[in-house]
C-alpha cells in the first residue's frame, strides 16, 4: 500500500475504524482479533473523544471534590487550632481572676482594684493600646521586674494586665512596688493606686510593638503576645445591678461572673474580614458571621462564694 | 473497571468519613463550650443561693430555691455562647426538666441557619450529706445532655455532669 492511498483513504472516510489492513497503528499494537481480519473491530475518533471527555469530566469533578474536601480539612484545622488557643486564652485569664484581690480600704476614690474595658471594635483606635482587664493578685516568684523599679521595694501583689493593640491580645504581669520615699503621705502608702502606677509601663505602643516583632529582644516585663488576629470582648457583671454597664466597669468590689467572648481569625478569614469590615450590607454581614473561630466563656469568681466543687 | 469502582468508592468513603470526624470534633468542643457555660451560670446561681440560704432565717432556704428553679418559679436565661443566638435572647431561659423532654436552644421562629442549634436536656437530683438532719439536702446533682444535631440526631448526644453544693456558713 502506498502512502499516498492511504491518506486518501482516510480523507474520504474519517470515520472508518483505524484497525484492519488501513490502520495506522503496527501490526503489533493492531486490536487482537485475527479472525475478525477485514471488521471494524477498533475504536472510532468518536468513541476515543468521548472516553477523552468523559475522563475529563470525571477527574474534575474528583478534583473539586478534592479540592473542596481539603478546603474543609484546612478550615477544620485552623478553626480546631484556634479553638485551643482561645481556650487556653480563657483558662489563663480564669485562672488569674481565680487570684484576684482588692483592696477596698478607701471608697469613692480615684484608684480602684479592678478595671474593666471592652470598647466596640469600631472604636478601637491604630497605635493605641487598649487596656481590657487590670487587677491585683497574689506576687509570683517569676515575674520579671522592670529596671526602674528594681530599687522599689517589692510588695507580696503583682498587677495582671490583659491588653489588645493591632487586633492582637497580650497579658503583662508588672510586679508592684513601693517607693517609700516618694509614695509616703503622712505616714501611709497608698496601696490603692498600684494598678494606675503599674499601667504606665503596659499602657506602651513600643512594648506591644516588640512583641509582635519576633526578631525583637524580649521585653524587660513579663510580658507575652497571647494571639493575634484576634476581636476580643469582655463583660463584667453585678447580681442585681439595675443599670449594668459592663464593658466598662472600676470598682473596688469583683463582679460575680465574666463573660469573655473571642472571634480569632486565620490569615484568610481576617483578610476578608477586613475586606468586608465597614460593609453594612446583609450579605457582608452573614459573611462576617461565618468567618473566623467564636468562643466564649463565662468565669464566676469564686469571691462570690461559690461552690468550685468539680 | 471493577478495581476503578472500588478505588472511587474508597476515596469518597474516606472522604466522607473525614468530614464526620471533622464534624464530631467541633460538637466535642462547642457542647464542652455549652455545659461550661451553663455549668458557670449555675455556679453562680448557687453561689447567691447560699449567700441567701446562709443570711436567711427560713429552714432549707437553698433546697426550696433551687426547686423554685426546677419548677420554673425562677428563671434563669440562657448564657451567652458564642455561635449561638439564644444567649442574647431573654425569652430563652434555661429549662430543667426530668422527664425525657428535650428543649430547644433556639426560637423556632427566628433561627439563624448560621448559628448553633442544638437540643439540651438539663436534669438535676437533691442528694444530702449523711450527717445532716432528715429531710434537708446540701447537694445537687445535675446533668446535661446535649444533642448537637438538633432535628437530626446524626451525632450522638454528649452528657456531662457536675455537683453544686450547700457548704452553709454562719450568717
Amino acid at each position: 500500500m502506498t502512502p499516498p492511498r492511504l491518506l486518501s483513504s482516510l480523507l474520504h472516510s474519517p470515520l472508518r475504524p483505524l484497525s484492519g489492513r488501513h490502520s495506522l497503528l503496527h501490526s503489533s499494537l493492531r486490536p487482537l482479533g485475527g479472525r475478525n481480519k477485514g471488521r471494524n473491530n477498533g475504536y472510532t475518533l468518536i468513541e476515543l473523544v468521548a472516553a477523552l471527555s468523559l475522563f475529563v469530566v470525571i477527574l474534575g469533578v474528583l478534583m473539586t471534590i478534592l479540592n473542596s474536601a481539603t478546603d474543609l480539612w484546612s478550615a477544620s484545622r485552623s478553626q480546631k487550632k484556634d479553638l485551643s488557643a482561645a481556650l487556653a486564652i480563657t483558662d489563663l485569664i480564669a485562672d488569674d481572676l481565680y487570684q484576684a484581690v482588692t483592696d477596698n480600704s478607701e471608697v469613692n476614690d480615684l484608684y480602684h482594684s479592678f478595671y474593666l474595658y471592652s470598647p466596640n471594635i469600631t472604636n478601637i483606635q491604630p497605635d493605641v493600646v487598649t487596656i481590657h482587664l487590670a487587677f491585683l493578685r497574689p506576687a509570683s516568684l517569676h515575674t520579671r521586674i522592670p529596671a526602674d523599679r528594681a530599687s522599689e521595694t517589692r510588695t507580696s501583689l503583682d498587677a495582671v494586665f490583659y491588653t489588645s493593640y493591632e487586633f492582637a491580645l497580650f497579658r503583662h504581669v508588672i510586679p508592684v512596688t513601693i517607693d517609700f520615699s516618694r509614695t509616703v503621705t503622712n505616714g501611709v502608702a497608698r496601696p490603692h493606686s498600684f494598678i494606675t502606677d503599674a499601667s504606665s509601663i503596659v499602657n506602651n505602643p513600643d512594648l506591644h510593638r516588640d512583641l509582635l516583632d519576633p526578631a525583637a529582644p524580649p521585653p524587660e516585663t513579663t510580658s507575652s503576645l497571647l494571639a493575634e488576629r484576634i476581636l476580643p470582648a469582655f463583660g463584667a457583671h453585678y447580681w442585681d445591678v439595675p443599670d449594668p454597664k459592663p464593658d466598662d466597669v472600676q470598682s473596688d468590689l469583683f463582679p460575680h461572673y465574666l463573660d469573655l467572648l473571642f472571634y480569632l481569625f486565620n490569615a484568610e478569614d481576617w483578610a476578608e474580614y477586613q475586606s468586608i469590615f465597614n460593609d453594612s450590607s446583609d450579605i457582608a454581614e452573614l459573611k462576617r458571621s461565618l468567618l473566623g473561630t467564636h468562643v466564649s466563656r463565662r468565669i464566676t469568681l469564686p469571691q462570690a462564694g461559690g461552690s468550685r466543687l468539680p | 473497571m471493577l478495581a476503578i469502582g472500588l478505588g472511587l468508592l474508597a476515596i469518597f468513603g474516606l472522604g466522607r468519613l473525614g468530614l464526620q470526624t471533622a464534624k464530631e470534633t467541633e460538637y466535642d468542643q462547642r457542647c464542652a463550650m455549652m455545659a461550661d457555660a451553663i455549668f458557670e451560670t449555675l455556679r453562680d446561681y448557687n453561689a447567691r443561693f447560699v449567700e441567701e440560704a446562709r443570711t436567711s432565717n427560713v429552714t432549707n432556704l437553698w433546697t426550696i430555691r433551687w426547686e423554685q428553679v426546677r419548677q420554673e418559679d425562677i428563671n434563669i436565661p440562657f448564657p451567652p455562647i458564642a455561635g449561638m443566638r439564644s444567649g442574647t435572647n431573654p425569652s430563652i431561659p434555661l429549662r430543667f426538666t426530668e422527664d425525657d423532654v428535650l428543649f430547644t436552644t433556639f426560637n423556632e421562629n427566628s433561627l439563624s441557619l448560621t448559628d448553633w442549634n442544638p437540643f439540651y436536656r438539663l436534669s438535676s437530683a437533691f442528694f444530702a450529706d449523711p450527717s445532716l438532719p432528715h429531710g434537708m439536702t446540701n447537694g445537687l446533682h445535675i446533668t446535661l445532655t446535649i444533642y448537637p444535631d438538633s432535628y437530626t440526631y446524626s451525632s450522638d448526644q454528649r452528657v456531662f455532669h457536675t455537683f453544686l453544693a450547700n457548704p452553709g456558713g454562719l450568717p
